[in-house]
């Protein structure tokens, strides 16, 4: 079953530059999706939407069949989606700990273990993490957040080839194991062949690989 | 993850913007809090003023021809009387004292009568029976008399004469011991008629008269004979008579004006026979200056706060700036934007209130300093009016006119020096020192009240502020706000 719909949604900044043109897509859960797409194709913009971070001009976006703008954007952002970014944006003030705690609705510590770090690594300063070590506490930050649907924006971009691999690797068994629905953004098409389903973003139309 | 835990981690890990922003707060408190406590102090002191000194209004029979009832009297001796048919009587007074916010009264009036008494003789030689006479002064309460109020007279035995009393004297107890008389002995007077009174009380001199002035006989201080309002009645028993004046003490001379308004009003007084005048001049010179530094001190705090709201809003915006990363995050956690703006108000609460606390300390020892350059409690009225009176009794004891007196007035040291021209008169001891307008220092200590103000203040000026620095960037759409962060 569908969780999550693009219904027609088109977005634009002005008249003359068209970024998303009558897009459609049905994610479901359980399975990782990958959207590609150059460099200004309009992949981090599809990603705002999906996220309520931004609302489309026209089209609907659906989330059980429910318009994600019948409630707000807020509660579309705090109980359906989260967000992994490719700069992690992790807190800097706060421990690992402490930033998955934020959205937790299960045991910190124990997200962050499962995903490969050390209590000591879970309470130190953030900031003195490895890139990966950092994207591992994004992810597990979206775990603890107990939402159906993760979105990931580059999540690999800033990592090393075997960092990336293990990061890919993590979010597959989110979809996999775990039963989310995984809807990656990248230009990557290493991590594209990872997903059970790709899509192109290109001229504002999607197309299904 | 709840919005007090993210500021408290936020405050403790931040340390160096916490103690930037503690030591800014610090002193915007100390500022605002000593602003406050002068001002609080300004105020108490205006209160205490009114409190000791208190205005006046003075109710008089009217005599001139625009009172229909104003009568004058030519004797054979080519002598005028004056009289008017409504005169000033207790009824009235009692009538006028029964309102709210008036203190007391001191209404009286003299007359010559005739006692039978061996008095003391003055110094100016009269004509006939005015030489045998002396003064009675009629009282609505010798106890708010200004003789007695003065001390010029103390009452030493007996009581006072009041409104209740009935054919009642106080006498001197110079007249009472040449006379053998004792408190409840009974003596005559006459004027018209003969009354027979009835001795309730002697009183004492304290400041008898001068050997260098011309005193007639009735007007020696030994001879006065205070009478109650019955007894003048009695005397005069043909002739409408009442007091020559009365003059009210008001409760707080903030009220005079709604007080004399409201006794204008009232329609039992005949106001074709009587004036009323009001006199609030040595409240208003004493509490000028005071109201002119609560005026300041008001204008200060408002601009204290002003700035402080300014340089607060400047700083936070400026840090606001570098916090959009943050802000973007929580955003895309489903952080709500009111929750985000309430964690970086907590933030500045949670400094400010060690802050605002310290700032009592501070601010104790600002307000003194600032109060001591600022403010001087003038004395209180009665020091004042005493003080008048030593200048007024020296005028008198060396018989200079008002143009011969001159007071020189030194803040601290105040010293008063009379100069006469008629140098022959002037004694050596005429140089003398008297208190004109004593100054104290106003003590200020910052109270609970202050403190409270002050949170109340800095609070609302860090809302303002905080609220003003995360406008820029709450007003983004989230979206935007992480292509800034990008």
């Amino acid at each position: 079953m569908s969780v999550f719909e693009i219904k027609d949604v088109s977005y634009s900044y002005d008249k003359s530059k068209k970024i998303l043109t009558a897009v459609n897509a049905v994610f479901d859960t359980g399975k990782m999706y990958a959207i590609l797409g150059v460099s200004g194709s309009g992949k981090t913009t599809l990603l705002s939407l999906l996220g309520g971070l931004d609302v489309p001009q026209k089209g609907e976006i659906l989330f059980d069949g429910v318009d994600i703008s019948e409630h707000t954007l807020e509660y579309h952002r705090r109980n359906h989606v989260s967000l992994i970014f490719q700069s992690y944006n992790l807190i800097d003030y706060m421990t690992p700990v402490e930033n998955v705690k934020l959205t937790a609705k299960q045991d910190a510590l124990l997200v962050l273990k499962q995903l490969g770090l050390t209590e000591d690594e879970a309470k130190r300063n953030v900031m003195k993490l490895s890139g990966g070590q950092q994207q591992r506490v994004a992810i597990a930050r979206t775990l603890a957040s107990d939402t159906p649907i993760i979105l990931a924006d580059e999540p690999t971009g800033n990592l090393d080839e075997d960092t990336a691999a293990e990061i890919t690797e993590v979010l597959k068994n989110c979809a996999h194991q775990m039963n989310k629905c995984v809807i990656i953004v990248t230009h990557s098409n290493d991590l594209a062949k990872q997903a059970d389903m790709v899509f192109r973003l290109k001229k504002g139309k999607l197309q299904q690989l | 993850m709840g919005t007090i835990k993210r500021a408290f981690l936020y405050v403790t890990r931040k340390k160096g913007k916490s103690i930037l922003l503690f030591f800014v707060l610090l002193i915007m408190a100390t500022f605002v809090l000593s602003g406050i406590s002068i001002e609080r102090a300004a105020r108490l002191e205006q209160k205490k003023l009114r409190q000791t000194m208190g205005g006046t209004f003075e109710l008089l029979p009217e005599f001139s021809e625009s009172n229909p009832y104003f009568k004058t009297i030519n004797d054979d001796e080519g002598g005028v009387t004056l009289y008017t048919e409504r005169p000033l009587t207790q009824e009235m007074i009692d009538l006028i004292l029964q309102m709210d916010g008036i203190k007391s009264c001191d209404a009286d009036t003299q007359s010559n009568v005739w006692p039978n008494l061996e008095i003391f003789k003055g110094n100016v030689p009269l004509k006939g029976e005015l030489n045998n006479s002396v003064y009675a002064r009629t009282v609505y309460s010798s106890e708010t008399n200004a003789f007695f109020t003065s001390q010029k007279l103390q009452l030493i035995e007996g009581k006072h004469i009041t409104n209740t009393e009935k054919y009642s004297a106080i006498i001197s107890k110079e007249l009472a011991e040449k006379n053998g008389l004792k408190i409840g002995d009974t003596f005559s007077i006459t004027a018209d008629c003969k009354v027979e009174i009835k001795i309730i009380g002697f009183y004492e001199i304290l400041k008898p008269d001068s050997a260098f002035e011309n005193i007639a006989t009735y007007e020696k201080i030994e001879n006065q004979i205070f009478v109650d309002y019955y007894t003048l009645q009695e005397l005069f028993r043909n002739t409408p008579i009442g007091f020559i004046s009365a003059k009210f003490l008001v409760d707080d001379p903030a009220d005079l004006e709604k007080i004399v308004k409201e006794i204008r009003g009232n329609s039992e007084i005949d106001w074709q026979a009587f004036t009323l005048t009001t006199d609030n001049t040595e409240y208003q010179d004493a509490a000028a200056p005071l109201e002119k530094l609560q005026s300041l001190v008001t204008s200060i705090i408002l601009v204290i706060a002003l700035v402080s709201g300014i340089i607060l809003a400047l700083i936070l915006t400026m840090w606001g700036r570098s916090r959009i990363h943050e802000t973007g995050v929580f955003l895309s956690l489903g952080i709500g934007k009111g929750k985000i703006v309430s964690q970086y108000l907590a933030e500045v609460f949670m400094i400010a209130v060690i802050a605002f606390g310290l700032s009592f300390f501070m601010g104790n020892a600002v307000a003194n300093q600032l109060a001591n350059k600022l403010i001087e409690s003038p004395s209180s009225g009665e020091n004042l009016s005493n003080d008048k009176d030593a200048v007024w009794n020296i005028k008198d004891d060396y018989g200079l006119s008002l143009d011969d007196v001159q007071v020189t007035i030194k803040d601290d040291s105040e010293i008063s020096t009379l100069q006469n021209d008629e140098q022959d008169i002037m004694p050596p001891e005429a140089e003398v020192s008297v208190d004109i307008a004593k100054t104290e220092p106003i003590h200020i200590s910052v109270d609970i009240l202050d403190m409270l103000q002050l949170y109340l203040i800095g609070f609302a000026i860090i809302t303002v502020s905080v609220i003003l620095s995360s406008g820029t960037v709450m007003r983004l759409k989230p979206r935007e706000i992480l292509s800034k962060m990008s």
